[in-house]
């Protein structure tokens, strides 16, 4: 009798567990692109911020991610090119196609440097920024801008 | 490292939170689809404030997405949680708190607990640090994939008679030499006065010599760093994680890829191709004249259009491998800011990518009222957004990205509110990148590229696998909360080792992310353990809306009122709901009573279903069988089920 009622209690446990499980595995972390276009249109509407906001934002969001960037690999033999590629990817995400234009590329690949223990006079000949900077002496300008800011 | 100022905005949260915009809220979630996403900014590429304090999160489960429940690490304004995508990986994305908010807990109509704890500030920074860094290496690891699915199809055409391939922006332009009249005619003229008369030509003469001997030195280089896995990485020292991410196998013919989107983009402005009048989209005429510039816009139009000059011209000048894009974006964002200026109407290029999904748009709205009132509502966002990127200030490509996707977008919901039935939807922000076919010159032989495509695809398939095994989605070993304390407890240990205080001890992470796979179970571990400084409700959107109605009216009244789906004054059944009849969410005690009745509930939608199998795809039968399912654990007293409020 009292073996009968453990066996249904396993049973009951086990068959609601089964199906709990079931549930999740269904959909579990998962997020369909309808629902991602959802969650942006509503936010679009009603969580949003000011352009002013969101742009100086971004811009500071942008830079972060360029000087962790440039600090993780500083220090590798990862060429100028593939550099540029890498730098290319994390811009566009906020728009930027043209991130040799945009100074605050150059100001956080400054902040970089300096967090990744680069002596000042070794920029010059860093093997990644060899296809960047070049005879175009604002973008040094800049790059020494973040370097003394940190 | 700058150390940034904290964004704390705990406790300003009420229980009963933000409820925006009360009028429109059914429709929102009608809305989802075809919203016009008129802001650019979510998900990765929100805003920023840098991390205050460290907060996990936990949302409880509901039908739909993460049926199991979610968790999410926020700090500051920035929510960072793993989801698992549709290719199989687990991916780690980053919202704006308020959008991740307003999805799970009012759309999603999912309570949320977040647990706020005592960390000090560098140990945030750290943890802030390693999840950025882990953004950027996904996104190093995901676009590698591209370039050897790319790879792919690229000796698929150069294998095939027609050898011609698919490049990104061309087809942003009409591919006929002088299509693109005076404008594109005069651009030409500045770039051969500023480089002299036959630079372009020249420079095209000389990227279609390059072609033809570029695949066979690239395969050449790289049959050896196939499995060279850390060919990059210096020193004894493990390597970064981001150093990880570009030490995989690289793709040999992405050179060859960027020479002939540069080749692509130096004919356009060589043989003066105008941009597809079908892609250059202009702001919709409400409220009324917003179509057109204001004096003070179109000297900032002309502005922008000097922008982008300038940006060609830099182009031009730049080392940087992959410019062709940039280059014909640019010429295609001058062209467009240049009609504007001639027309005297904003028109800017379409977003939309090519294979948008398109959605129905009064049936998902819900009625043309609905329609009108997010036309309305989205235009005043517009005006106030050109009033801010058309301001006097320096000129921003990201601005205008901005702006383009949010023209782009109103112009569809316009569309639909004058007649039109299909709108066009994407999620996230777009850059008009629309792919158009060019002829290769001097194509390599296609014995070659036959042998070149065998390679690429045993590097796709390799690349595959490697991603699968160091991304994949697993339930139980793999998933989003096992993922955010592995990085928690590495990003500790990393620099706590052996620091064992209250506030911080890395063990105790540890212990968490090996106890717990269940969001709900990981929450409470995380309050038993981590000693949180405070633990934060957010009541679901039908439960803040349930609590109001009975602090107002009778409780017997409400509660049998909003008990189920058909007398509920709140919930509007939708079709991402599977058939249910009775909310078993709020209360414990009825929960098998009214799980048996839901259970009844799906059984005639089951059998009616497999009678209109053949009418609605099966929508019925999947309906009645979910439904079915996610009653099962409601007779064992447990609820998933708590509807949602997003009809798609």
């Amino acid at each position: 009798m009292k073996n009968s009622m453990k066996t249904r209690i396993f049973h009951t446990i086990l068959i609601g567990t089964c199906s709990v499980l079931a549930c999740m595995a269904m959909t579990s972390c998962s997020i369909s692109n309808s629902s991602k276009s959802f969650s942006d249109s509503s936010s679009s509407i009603c969580t949003s911020s000011s352009g002013e906001e969101l742009s100086e934002d971004k811009k500071q969001s942008y830079m972060n991610e360029v000087m962790i960037f440039t600090d993780s690999m500083v220090h590798t033999r990862v060429t100028s090119d593939d550099f540029m590629r890498g730098i290319a990817r994390i811009a566009e995400r906020y728009g930027v196609t043209n991130w040799e234009f945009f100074k605050e590329t150059y100001i956080a690949i400054g902040k970089g440097l300096k967090h990744a223990g680069v002596k000042k006079e070794e920029i010059d000949t860093l093997p990644i920024l060899e296809g960047m900077t070049g005879p175009r002496t604002t973008m040094k300008k800049y790059i020494l801008e973040g370097y003394e800011s940190m | 490292m700058r150390v940034m100022n904290p964004c704390n905005t705990y406790g300003l949260h009420s229980q009963i939170g933000h409820t925006p915009c009360k009028g429109l809220k059914a429709s929102f979630f009608t809305l989802s689809l075809l919203l016009p996403l008129l802001f650019a900014n979510q998900g990765r590429t929100a805003d920023w404030s840098g991390p205050g304090d460290i907060s996990i999160i936990y949302i409880e489960s509901n039908t739909g997405d993460s049926s199991g429940g979610h968790a999410a690490l926020r700090t500051g304004t920035h929510v960072f949680h793993f989801q698992h995508g549709e290719d199989g990986l687990l991916m780690l994305h980053r919202e704006r708190w308020k959008a991740f908010r307003y999805y799970y807990n009012d759309l999603g109509n999912r309570n949320m607990h977040e647990a706020v704890l005592a960390f000090p500030r560098e140990v945030t920074q750290q943890i802030w640090q390693h999840l950025t860094c882990r953004l950027i290496e996904q996104d190093i690891r995901i676009s590698r994939l591209h370039d050897l699915q790319d790879d792919v199809k690229l000796t698929e055409r150069l294998s095939l008679a027609s050898q011609a391939f698919a490049v990104r922006g061309y087809g942003l332009f009409i591919h006929k030499p002088n299509s693109g009249g005076r404008e594109s005619a005069g651009l030409r003229q500045e770039i051969a006065e500023r480089f002299g008369a036959d630079f372009l030509r020249t420079l095209r003469h000389a990227i279609a010599t390059r072609l033809a001997h570029l695949p066979y030195s690239l395969e050449d280089r790289s049959s050896d760093s196939d499995t060279a896995i850390s060919r990059h990485s210096t020193g004894a020292a493990p390597p970064h994680p981001l150093v990880k991410g570009m030490d995989t196998p690289p793709s040999p013919l992405k050179p060859y890829r960027e020479q002939l989107a540069l080749y692509a983009a130096i004919t356009v402005l060589d043989t003066c191709m105008g941009v597809d009048p079908s892609l250059l989209i202009a702001a919709p005429p409400w409220p009324e004249g917003s179509d057109r510039l204001s004096p003070g816009e179109k000297t900032e139009m002309e502005r922008y259009r000097n922008f982008f000059k300038q940006s060609i011209i830099s182009l031009l000048e730049s080392k940087r491998p992959d410019r062709g894009f940039p280059l014909l974006l640019a010429t295609a964002r001058y062209l467009a800011a240049t009609r504007s200026i001639d027309t005297n109407r904003l028109i800017m290029l379409d977003t939309h990518p090519a294979a948008s999904e398109r959605v129905n748009a009064i049936r998902q709205a819900g009625s043309q009222a609905i329609l009108n009132g997010l036309m309305a509502q989205n235009a005043r966002r517009l005006v106030q957004e050109r009033s801010w990127v058309l301001s006097d200030r320096r000129p921003y490509e990201s601005d205008w990205c901005t702006l383009e996707n949010m023209v782009s977008r109103l112009a569809e919901l316009w569309a639909c509110t004058q007649g039109r039935q299909k709108m066009r939807v994407y999620p996230g922000t777009a850059v008009p990148s629309r792919r158009g076919e060019i002829k290769i010159p001097n194509p390599p032989k296609r014995s070659w590229a036959r042998d070149a495509l065998l390679r690429a695809e045993r590097r796709l398939s390799a690349y595959r696998k490697l991603l699968n095994r160091e991304m994949g989605y697993n339930l139980f070993c793999r998933n989003c909360v096992t993922e955010l304390f592995k990085i928690m407890s590495e990003a500790l240990h990393q620099r706590y080792s052996g620091i064992k205080t209250h506030a911080i001890n890395p063990d105790e992470i540890q212990a968490v992310d090996s106890m717990s796979f269940i969001p709900w179970q990981m929450f409470r571990q995380v309050t038993d353990r981590l000693h949180p400084k405070r633990v934060i409700l957010y009541a679901s959107w039908r439960n803040r809306h349930i609590d109001e109605m009975y602090s107002h009216g009778n409780p017997i009244e409400v509660y049998l009122k909003e008990c189920n789906t058909i007398t509920s004054s709140i919930y509007r059944n939708g079709r991402q709901d599977s058939a249910f009849l009775m909310f078993t969410d709020d209360n414990v005690f009825t929960r098998p009573l009214f799980g048996a009745i839901n259970i009844a509930w799906s059984v005639p939608r089951i059998c009616a279903g497999l009678l209109y199998w053949p009418f609605d795809s099966g929508y019925l039968l999947g309906s009645g069988a979910e439904g079915a399912l996610f009653s099962l654990p409601e007779l064992f007293f447990i609820n998933i089920r708590k509807g949602n409020f997003a009809l798609n």
